[in-house]
C-alpha cells in the first residue's frame, strides 16, 4: 500500500470508527425526522376533520363523496354531508359535530354564489377541494369529450428551437438534482472538509507534522488526508442516503409523487464531476488557511465563514433559473464555490452548449490543481510555524523562497 | 563510512541567516553530538538533512546521495517537538508510524510488543495518548523512532522529561544502537550526556560551525596546565615552578610557569616537600567549552 492510501486509511478510520462520527452522522436525519415528525403532526392537527353539510337547494349535486383533506400520511379525508334544509346542520354545526355547512342556492347556476355558515373560516384545501366536488357533480352524466384529460391538466414540454429537448417536467422536479448537487457540495464542505480543517491543524497542534514529513512528502499527505476525508464524506452520504431509501421503502405508498421524477444519468454523472473537482478545489483552500494556523478553535471559525462563498449560488437561486444562459449565471459557473449548484441548474434549465460544458471543467480542474499545488507547497512551509500564526501572503513568499 | 555529509549548507529565512556554510559527516557506528544556543540553526540543518527545506547552497547527503523516498524509509527521527496523536490508543498510533516507515503488518505485530516492553510501556499501550504522562509519551515516541530498524537516527533533545531511571534506559538503547553501527545524530543541551554518549560533536552558533572533532581532541584543545591540588599542610606563598595560587573551596589551583608542564609541576612540589592528599590536572567540562567557543564566536563578531 502506498503512503498516499496508508494517510487516506488512517484518516478514514480515526474518524469514521469513532461514536462520535456515528452519533453525529445519524443525529442529522433524527434532527430532520424530529422536526418534520413535530411540522407534521402539528399541521395535522390543525386541520378539521370534521365533516361538512351540504344544502342544495340547486339540486345538482347527484354523488356524495369524502373530499381528501391533507393526503399524504396522515391519510385524512373530510366528509360532505347532504341535508335537505338548513336546520339539521346548523343545530350540528353549534354542537360542533360539523364544521360548518354551504348551502347551494336554487339560482347557483346563474350567480354561481355559495354561502358558507360556520365559527371560523373556511380553509384554502377545503375551499379547493369543494369547487373541485361541485364541478364534477355539474359535470356528472354529461358527455363531454377529453373530460379526464381536462381534469389531470397538461405536462408543460420545452424544446430549443434547434429541436433538442432542453426540459420537461413541473420545475421542482427539475430542480431537485441541480440542488442535491449543490446540499451536497454545502454537506461535503461543512462536514468532510471541516474535518480535513480540523486533521490538519490537529497535525501542527499534536506536533506530529515534522514525523509526518520525514515519511511522506507533503503532497502525499495533503492527498491521502483528502482522499481519506472523500471516503468519511462517502460514508455520510451513503448511510444518510440509506436511510432515506429506507424511509421511502416503508412509506412507498404515500410518496408517489416520487415516481414522477425523471433521471438523466449522463447529466447527474456531470453534476458529480463538478462536484468532486469543486471539493477538491475547496479542500485544498482548507489546507491552506489549516497551514496559516496554530489552534482548531480557529478553524471552526474559518468554517463558519466557508458557509458564505458556499451558499452564494443558493442566494441567487432565481436569477440562475431565469438566466440559466445569462452573464451572471455564466461566470458563476467558473467560480468553484459556485460551480457545482449553477452547472447544475443551468443545465436543468437550458441547453448548455457541450464545448462550454468542456471549458467550464477544464477551468475547474486547473483551479483544483493549482490549489492543490498550492496546498501542497504552503502546508511545507505553513505546518512547520508551530507558536505563531502565519499570513498566507508571508507564507506564500516564505514558499517562494523554499522553491 | 559516512552515512551522512553535510557540506556547506546555507539557508535564510527572510532577514535572517540560519545556517552559513555548515558542514559536518556522521559515520555509521558513531555517536555525533550536534551542539548550540537556542536558534542556533540545529533545527534547520536537520531539516535541511531531511529533506523538508531545501539548502540556499551546499547540499545534504544521506546513505550516500540525495534524500530520496526509501531513505526515508532508513530514517529514525525523534523531533524536539514531540508529537503523537493524541486521541488514538498507543499502540495504533504506533502502528500508523510503523506502516509509514514501510513496515509489513506482520513485522509491526511481531515487533511492537518488543519494544512496548522494552520501553515499560506495555501496560499502557492501549491508552489513548493523551492520557499519557510526558515521559510516556517521550518514550513512545522513542518507539516510533527505532522500531523499524532505522540506518540513521536523528534524536533532539532524548532526554527531556525522562526521570533518571528512564534517562539511563535511553542512554543503554543510544549505546546499543550504536553497536550494531547506527549512524546517530544527538542534539541536545545536557552537555553531561554529550560527554557520557558522543563520539565526536559540533558546535554551532548563529547557524555557524564554532568547533568541531572527536571529544577527546577538543578536550586536548582546551584542556589548560592548571592542577587542583588539596594539600595535607598549608601551602607556602611562592612556589618553585608555580606562577599563580588561587584558593578555590578548601583546595588550591595552580597555574604553572610557561613551560612547565603537570607532571613536572608535581615532581617539584615534591621536591619542595609539600604532602598532597590529592593532585588533578584541570579539564574544562563540555560546559565550560560550550560558553567559552559562543562567547569567543560573540566577540569576534562584535
Amino acid at each position: 500500500m502506498n503512503n498516499i492510501l496508508k494517510v487516506a486509511k488512517n484518516e478514514y478510520t480515526q474518524h469514521v470508527f469513532t461514536k462520535k462520527f456515528w452519533v453525529a452522522l445519524m443525529a442529522v436525519p433524527l434532527i430532520f425526522i424530529f422536526f418534520g415528525a413535530i411540522s407534521a403532526f402539528v399541521g395535522a392537527k390543525s386541520v378539521d376533520t370534521r365533516p361538512i353539510g351540504i344544502v342544495d337547494q340547486a339540486g345538482i349535486i347527484t354523488q356524495t363523496q369524502k373530499l381528501d383533506g391533507k393526503g399524504g400520511l396522515f391519510d385524512m379525508t373530510i366528509e360532505f354531508q347532504g341535508f335537505k334544509d338548513e336546520n339539521a346542520p346548523k343545530v350540528a354545526t353549534e354542537a360542533g359535530s360539523l364544521q360548518g355547512y354551504v348551502v347551494i342556492p336554487e339560482d347557483y347556476a346563474e350567480n354561481h354564489t355559495l354561502t358558507w355558515y360556520g365559527n371560523k373560516q373556511m380553509t384554502p384545501e377545503v375551499q379547493k377541494a369543494l369547487s373541485g366536488f361541485i364541478g364534477q357533480n355539474l359535470m356528472a352524466g354529461l358527455t363531454i369529450p377529453n373530460k379526464e384529460r381536462i381534469e389531470a391538466g397538461s405536462v408543460i414540454r420545452i424544446e430549443s428551437l434547434d429541436g433538442s429537448v432542453q426540459s420537461s417536467g413541473d420545475s421542482w422536479q427539475r430542480i431537485l438534482i441541480p440542488a442535491i448537487t449543490g446540499l451536497l457540495y454545502f454537506l461535503l464542505v461543512m462536514g468532510s472538509g471541516n474535518y480535513l480543517l480540523q486533521s490538519l491543524v490537529g497535525e501542527k497542534e499534536n506536533r506530529t507534522i515534522e514525523i509526518m514529513l520525514t515519511s511522506v512528502t507533503p503532497n502525499e499527505m495533503m492527498a491521502g488526508k483528502i482522499i481519506g476525508n472523500i471516503g468519511v464524506a462517502i460514508t455520510q452520504l451513503v448511510s444518510w442516503v440509506g436511510l432515506i431509501l429506507i424511509g421511502a421503502l416503508a412509506f412507498r405508498s404515500k410518496l408517489t409523487f416520487l415516481s414522477a421524477i425523471e433521471i438523466s444519468w449522463a447529466t447527474m454523472g456531470i453534476n458529480l464531476v463538478f462536484l468532486m473537482v469543486s471539493f477538491i478545489f475547496t479542500a485544498s483552500l482548507l489546507a491552506i488557511l489549516g497551514a496559516t494556523m496554530t489552534e482548531t478553535q480557529e478553524a471552526q471559525s474559518v468554517m463558519g465563514l466557508m458557509v458564505f462563498p458556499v451558499m452564494i449560488p443558493f442566494y441567487f437561486f432565481v436569477v440562475i433559473m431565469n438566466a440559466p444562459n445569462g452573464l451572471f449565471a455564466r461566470v458563476l459557473s467558473y467560480i468553484p464555490f459556485s460551480n457545482p449548484l449553477t452547472m447544475g441548474l443551468r443545465m436543468a434549465f437550458t441547453k448548455v452548449a457541450t464545448w462550454e460544458i468542456l471549458l467550464v471543467l477544464a477551468v475547474q480542474v486547473v483551479f483544483a490543481g493549482l490549489m492543490l499545488w498550492l496546498a501542497g507547497k504552503a502546508f511545507k512551509v505553513g505546518m512547520l510555524q508551530f507558536e505563531k500564526k502565519v499570513s498566507l501572503i508571508s507564507l506564500l513568499k516564505k514558499e517562494a523562497r523554499n522553491a | 563510512m559516512s552515512k551522512i555529509i553535510v557540506n556547506q549548507i546555507s539557508k535564510r529565512f527572510g532577514k535572517t541567516q540560519a545556517v552559513r556554510d555548515i558542514s559536518f559527516d556522521v559515520r555509521a557506528g558513531e555517536i555525533f553530538g550536534l551542539l548550540g544556543p537556542n536558534g542556533c540553526g540545529k533545527t534547520t540543518s536537520i531539516r535541511i538533512i531531511l529533506d523538508i527545506y531545501q539548502p540556499d547552497s551546499g547540499f545534504a547527503e544521506v546513505l550516500g546521495g540525495p534524500m530520496s523516498a526509501e531513505k526515508k524509509a532508513k530514517i529514525g527521527y525523534l523531533p524536539e517537538e514531540r508529537g503523537l496523536y493524541q486521541d488514538v490508543p498507543l499502540d495504533r498510533c504506533l502502528t500508523y508510524l510503523a506502516s509509514l516507515k514501510g513496515m509489513r503488518d506482520e513485522d509491526i505485530k511481531a515487533k511492537l510488543p518488543v519494544f512496548l516492553e522494552k520501553f515499560d510501556l506495555s501496560a499502557h499501550a492501549k491508552k489513548k495518548t493523551k492520557e499519557l504522562s510526558k515521559g510516556m509519551q517521550q518514550k513512545g515516541q522513542l518507539i516510533a523512532t527505532l522500531m523499524h530498524d532505522p540506518e540513521v537516527i536523528i534524536i533532539d533533545e532524548p532526554f527531556t522529561a525522562l526521570d533518571p531511571i528512564n534517562t539511563q534506559l535511553v542512554k543503554d538503547v543510544l549505546d546499543e544502537e550504536r553497536q550494531k553501527g547506527k549512524a546517530i545524530i544527538m542534539c541536545t543541551h545536557q552537555m553531561s550526556q554529550v560527554e557520557s554518549l558522543c563520539d565526536r560533536l559540533v558546535l554551532v552558533d548563529q547557524g555557524r560551525v564554532l568547533l568541531m572533532g572527536g571529544l577527546d581532541e577538543i578536550n586536548d584543545r582546551f584542556k589548560t596546565d592548571e592542577v587542583l591540588v588539596k594539600a595535607l599542610t598549608p601551602l607556602p606563598s611562592s612556589i618553585k615552578g608555580v606562577k599563580d595560587i588561587m584558593p578555590m573551596n578548601g583546595n588550591h589551583k595552580l597555574t604553572p610557569e610557561e613551560g612547565v608542564h603537570p607532571s613536572q609541576l608535581l615532581k617539584m612540589l615534591m621536591e619542595q616537600g609539600v604532602a598532597l592528599e590529592s593532585y588533578k590536572v584541570l579539564v574544562p567540562s563540555l560546559d565550560e567549552i560550550f560558553i567559552r567557543v559562543v562567547e569567543e564566536g560573540k566577540r569576534k563578531d562584535e
